[in-house]
């Protein structure tokens, strides 16, 4: 095991080694959906006790009040879950697990195709694609569809050896020539397979990947990439068939092919995908359950009636009204996706928030806090840091009472920006007769739930006192997207948006703040305003974690409490509700996916 | 017995008029008739078309670059030669003319274009979901009528409590909102009760709650119509002679009143299959079941215009279809009209 890449000591130099290199991170930026953002004060593992949870993959569990449920906690519950899915044990549970029965999983919202890098994406195509290596607990790195691999003394150099016996659910043999179809596909400007999460996390870097025998992979880089194998473990990188790969997105999106323990029997759109056992799954004996039905159910009500009412197993995105009642009376797994906060992004670019005061008022207008307990109801916990959330390394703590809640400050520096009358609605006007009209755009259902716009309109309200008066824009995500890079779409059009970034890959940051990603203006940030670049710049350059640290803190504060671009809402979370029949659920330490081949139901 | 009353009588009279005439010319007026309508429908249906073209033809989206960037999930700027390939694939590159010339072709063919995200023919999805929309709309469409003629029958025309109590539960349900009605059912007859399914059962059973939920305000609407109409053939010497003769009170109401009473609510029926079809979207959200409602939201949130064009086509044509069948009713409800 010596020339392999060993993941503890990888994740104890993780800081040092983090930002040497130029491009990264841009997981789905927009990435989308509903993810309820959260971690809880029921099981203390909360992702604002910072310190304890350096790394951006812990478990929280909350469990069960009914009986045989399985309790899981914390970490160690999470590596113990990992090795189960690469030993083929049964990840818990107090009974034998028993074969058959098919799992009714209500998910949200129903992604735009079935491969992709967008997170909606990611939790259904964890069920039949599997990635190289797999992520574990701690930023550690854990076989999958690689049993081992080499780095070459410079870096450049990856030697995967592939697990035999491998096949994929249409029969073909997993083989090198099939891998390295793969990642040439990725890099192909192909919109059918081209993978911009690829492209923008190791385009820089990537030099080729040759089939040196035939279970044996060399990834050749044009210079060493320290997270290559991280990378490598996200769910937006599983590896289907050549025979996929060459019938191009018609194949991908409606019927892909991967090694998963399930495979696609059918997507009926705007209903469901059906998922039966991977008959060629090489981890013998799973899965337990004979297949999936993962459904899509938006309205929040239906979709939790429906695990109380018995006919669905599991439920995505517990309504926060129904907390309570899901931590009573259901397992509840909650997983705190390591990225940047749920979060408003000013627009910084034109009037009003092009003016810093503006920008602290709305700041100190707000009760940040007491708007996540009221919309929430316990389903999340608050996060005021806007730059990176509790979860992430080199998170600055200090900063969480940048901005609490202070009305006569905000109305102070409201006057000082020249909003000194109110017109006949109570709203403030400058002299030259413009209201301090706030627009926030959201996705409904896309980068927004129910719940998260019950939180905007108590910001409405409590802004409103000062005289800002908040608009809330939905949009179809349609627009959100066309919107894109720069959003020159919805330029000028928006003055907040919600955002988020997930991911499991330490360079939140730079993903955020660098000017530009690979040879793109970074789309990561919609503002479109980068005051930190030299900092990232030095960040990326600088080998010493104490300099990282003193930069990084240096980055947070200007962004946050000095610049006031980004206010901190939640930190991301998916959380599922499972029947208490239902047993070995857990959740991977990539995004939260859920996973479901060790699951089975008790008798 | 019923020979005084006006509708028999005035039913032997058309009856001797068209009897008299040869079966020929009278197959012959009634497909001219359908021509008529037809015809009108078919320029209804293009000039839907025409509008959704402009609609969609004004809207300032980048759409190769929105679906590209949705289907690979990516906030990143597709390629030149990405949205170049996407273009032409949907003929997106043409003249503004000529797409109007190929949608309005197509429409005439069958052809109602790909869906830029299922990779399959607008007609496929269309024909697979239209199906369970159908049955829910006519479903509910039924169970309107029932309700409206049950309660106006037993309650119109009388002034005691009951009949109040009716009319305010006729009004109670015109002045309900479906999502918010849909929502109550299912917490309360499906998830606390359990008598009905929660989500997505396409069965009988499935189909109740959803179905009520569309009904509830068609029949008030359809009740209150039916009742104005009522009260007032209540009123006519018919009536009166027919109760002479001492038949009963219900009698009466069930076999000569109704029958005029349900015209303008069969006009209305027109009006509420729109009604129903678009209320449609928001049961089936509610009660995640398949159908045009919740193909419809989908394609609107992800900019799929083929499948929302060739749903609103496909929705406009059941409208057209349903009036001229509510039309040709008319006349078998009130055989007067047929001299008309």
């Amino acid at each position: 095991m010596q020339p392999l890449l060993d993941p503890r000591r990888r994740s104890a130099t993780r800081t040092g080694a983090r930002f040497k290199r130029l491009s990264i991170t841009t997981v789905a930026v927009v990435t989308a959906l509903a993810l309820s953002a959260c971690g809880s004060s029921a099981t203390g593992n909360s992702a604002n006790s910072n310190s304890s949870s350096k790394n951006a993959s812990d478990t929280i569990s909350a469990t069960s009040a009914s009986g045989g449920s399985t309790a899981l906690s914390g970490d160690s519950t999470a590596a113990g879950h990992i090795a189960a899915q690469v030993l083929g044990q049964p990840a818990s549970g107090s009974s034998k697990p028993t074969d058959g029965g098919t799992i009714e999983v209500a998910w949200q919202q129903e992604p735009p195709c079935l491969y992709g890098e967008w997170v909606q994406i990611g939790y259904l195509s964890q069920q039949y694609l599997e990635e190289l290596v797999a992520s574990g607990p701690n930023g550690t790195v854990k076989p999958m569809l690689a049993t081992s691999w080499k780095v070459s003394s410079n870096g450049d150099t990856y030697t995967f050896q592939l697990r035999k016996g491998v096949k994929f659910s249409n029969g073909a043999p997993l083989t090198a020539a099939a891998v390295v179809d793969n990642f040439k596909s990725w890099f192909v400007p192909n919109p059918a397979t081209y993978n911009g999460y690829a492209e923008s996390e190791i385009g820089d870097f990537y030099k080729n990947a040759v089939a040196t025998g035939p279970d044996t992979v060399e990834v050749n880089l044009k210079s060493p990439y320290s997270d290559l194998l991280s990378v490598l473990s996200q769910y937006a990188l599983g590896i289907q068939a050549p025979q996929a790969i060459a019938e191009g997105a018609t194949k991908d999106c409606q019927d892909p092919i991967g090694t998963g323990p399930f495979e696609v029997v059918k997507w009926n759109h705007g209903v469901d995908v059906v998922l039966k056992k991977n008959p060629n799954y090489w981890q013998k004996g799973l899965p337990y359950v004979n297949g999936i039905d993962w459904k899509f159910v938006d309205d929040d009500t239906t979709r939790y009636a429906s695990l109380q009412s018995g006919e669905n197993d599991v439920v995505y995105n517990v309504p926060a009204p129904e907390w309570t009642n899901a931590l009573q009376s259901y397992q509840v797994l909650r997983y705190n996706t390591g990225g940047t906060p749920f979060r408003f992004v000013l627009a910084s670019k034109w009037p009003p928030f092009n003016n810093v005061l503006v920008r602290k008022a709305f700041g100190y207008a707000m009760n940040r806090s007491t708007a996540v307990q009221t919309a929430y109801l316990g389903s999340r916990v608050y996060e005021p840091n806007g730059a990176v959330g509790a979860s992430t390394p080199d998170y600055d703590a200090s900063l969480a009472d940048a901005y609490t809640y202070n009305p006569t400050e905000a109305n102070k520096l409201l006057d000082q920006a020249g909003y000194t009358k109110r017109n006949a609605q109570g709203v403030r006007v400058n002299k030259s007769g413009q209201a301090l009209t706030i627009k926030l755009v959201y996705g409904l259902n896309m980068n927004a739930t129910q719940d998260d716009v019950n939180f905007f309109q108590i910001i409405q309200q409590q802004v409103k006192k000062v005289g800002f008066n908040v608009v809330l824009v939905p949009v179809p995500q349609a627009t959100f997207f066309s919107s894109g890079a720069g959003w020159p779409g919805i330029a000028k059009q928006w003055d907040i948006l919600p955002w988020y970034w997930v991911g499991r890959t330490p360079d939140n940051l730079h993903v955020i703040w660098a000017p530009t990603i690979g040879n793109q203006v970074n789309v990561n940030n919609p503002s479109g305003d980068f005051p930190v670049s030299n900092q990232i710049a030095q960040l990326v350059a600088s080998p010493s974690a104490t300099t990282q640290q003193k930069l990084s803190d240096q980055i947070q504060q200007t962004v946050y409490a000095n610049d006031a671009l980004v206010f901190g809402i939640t930190p991301l979370e998916v959380n599922l509700a499972i029947t208490p029949k239902l047993h070995g659920v857990w959740q991977r330490s990539d995004v939260g996916e859920p996973v479901f081949t060790t699951a089975y139901f008790a008798k | 017995m019923s020979s005084a009353d006006t509708t028999s009588a005035q039913r032997v009279v058309a009856a001797a008029d068209h009897g008299a005439a040869p079966l020929g010319r009278r197959a012959g007026r009634a497909a001219f008739w359908l021509l008529k309508r037809l015809f009108g429908g078919v320029l209804v249906l293009w000039a839907t078309a025409t509008v959704i073209f402009i609609l969609q033809a004004l809207t300032e989206t980048n759409r190769a670059k929105s679906v590209i960037q949705q289907l690979s999930g990516s906030s990143q700027n597709p390629t030149k030669a990405d949205v170049g390939a996407f273009n032409s694939k949907f003929g997106l590159n043409e003249s503004v003319f000529h797409q109007y010339w190929s949608w309005i072709g197509g429409l005439a063919h069958g052809n109602f274009g790909i869906s830029y995200f299922q990779h399959e023919a607008v007609t496929t999805i269309i024909s697979r979901e239209l199906g369970p929309t159908l049955v829910l709309t006519f479903v509910a469409l039924a169970l309107a009528w029932v309700l409206a003629v049950g309660v106006t029958v037993l309650a119109a025309g009388r002034n005691n409590f009951a009949s109040r109590l009716a009319t305010g539960f006729q009004l109670l349900c015109a002045s309900l909102p479906t999502y918010w009605v849909g929502t109550i059912f299912l917490v309360v007859f499906a998830l606390d009760l359990g008598w009905f399914p929660v989500e997505g059962a396409t069965g009988v059973s499935g189909l109740v709650l959803p179905a009520v939920t569309l009904a509830l305000p068609v029949s008030g609407f359809m009740g209150q119509v039916i009742q104005d109409e009522f009260t007032s053939v209540l009123g006519q010497p018919f009536v009166l002679s027919a109760r002479a003769r001492g038949m009963s009170d219900i009698g009466v109401r069930v076999r000569h009143v109704i029958r005029h009473a349900t015209l303008p609510a069969l006009t209305l029926s027109g009006w509420a299959v729109g009604y129903l079809f678009s209320g449609a979207v928001l049961v089936e959200t509610v009660f995640a079941r398949p159908g045009i409602g919740s193909v419809l939201v989908n394609a609107a949130n992800e900019g799929d215009v083929p499948v929302v064009s060739g749903v609103i086509v496909a929705s406009a044509a059941v409208y057209v279809l349903a009036n001229i069948v509510v039309d040709a009713l008319y006349v078998v409800v009130d055989p007067r009209l047929k001299s008309a």
